[in-house]
């Protein structure tokens, strides 16, 4: 870390993680190896992260790259109030919202306009359907296909428990909007999942 | 029982709302429910769906190999820029004060010289 007195108090509130904890406290003291190693051992947790908000591996790389540039100039303002994980997740939401933002920009297209996906299997009933793996695979194409805005939200609560106030605040939108964003998401996801006679004959419309 | 499809459609966004204990069903809809195997079957499925989704939190994709390499570079080349701007600062700061140093002894040579002649004057 350029610079360098600590001035900030850090509290360790990750007492299932004081090794992270000790950490965390040696890079704000501005130990850049203690840095390193955070990111050597949160590397795969953000990518998933970045992964499931992107829905794109290459996206997804640009977007921990960031996180960790952002987290890094930012991690003096870092005071342990939430776990250093969670931070860092929140940091990974609003660079995700930032990167997706900027390549939609230069395509021209509103993501809220995207269709829903067809679901073109032949075999839909979910009762002939077995097995977690299964249906987790489903998912996690379904949520590739939402759209991002969509996307980013469902994720952030449904799979990261994150508090509807926080995702509003990454993604830089009104608790009311991030709510709205995320029934939709369910819906999307429940219709492409789990499709009634009636939804299926919409979407083949 | 036969399923009303405006009320249905009507309630779709409440059941999505309820799944993953974020909304609580109002009586009116909590009793269509109750009378709608349609709507009964898409809270199931909202139901499962959370649970699904709640999964997924225990999952990690592996990063692409290099990934993590290509962070600590790109954290080297943060460093760098922050040192290279801190040694511009100092050097800025060190021609101000080489400057001013000099413009002070200047003036105090001028002064005395000044000073000199004054008292030959006199």
């Amino acid at each position: 870390m350029p610079g360098a007195a600590p001035d900030v108090t850090f509290r360790v509130m990750e007492r299932s993680e004081p090794e992270m904890a000790v950490l965390v406290a040696s890079a704000q003291a501005g130990d850049r190896g203690a840095f390193d190693e955070l990111v050597r051992r949160t590397t795969p947790g953000t990518f998933t992260l970045a992964r499931r908000l992107c829905g794109d591996p290459d996206d997804a790389a640009d977007v921990v790259q960031d996180t960790y540039l952002r987290a890094y100039r930012s991690l003096r303002r870092f005071r342990g109030d939430a776990a250093f994980t969670t931070w860092l997740h929140r940091i990974t939401a609003n660079c995700a919202t930032d990167h997706l933002e900027r390549r939609n920009r230069h395509r021209h297209e509103d993501l809220d306009d995207h269709p829903a996906p067809v679901d073109e299997r032949p075999e839909t009933d979910p009762v002939a359907r077995t097995g977690n793996d299964e249906l987790r695979s489903e998912l996690v194409a379904a949520l590739d296909h939402l759209p991002a805005k969509l996307r980013a939200v469902v994720v952030l609560r449904d799979v990261y428990d994150l508090p509807h106030g926080a995702i509003a605040a990454e993604l830089g939108i009104s608790e009311t909007a991030a709510k709205v964003r995320l029934h939709r998401a369910r819906r999307r996801l429940r219709e492409v999942l789990y499709p009634l006679p009636g939804e299926a004959q919409e979407e083949a419309v | 029982m036969r399923s009303d499809p405006t009320s249905c459609e009507r309630v779709a966004d409440e059941l999505a709302a309820a799944a993953g204990g974020t909304g609580v069903l109002a009586p009116s809809v909590r009793r269509h429910v109750d009378r709608c195997l349609r709507c009964q079957a898409v809270a199931a499925q909202h139901r499962k769906l959370a649970r699904a989704l709640h999964d997924l939190a225990g999952d990690e994709l592996p990063a692409p190999p290099g990934l993590e390499d290509d962070v600590l570079l790109a954290l080297d080349e943060l460093d760098r820029a922050g040192v290279l701007d801190h040694l511009r600062h100092h050097r800025a700061a060190y021609l101000g004060g080489l400057a001013a140093g000099v413009a002070s002894v200047a003036g105090a040579i001028v002064l005395a010289r000044s000073r000199r002649a004054v008292g030959r004057v006199a």
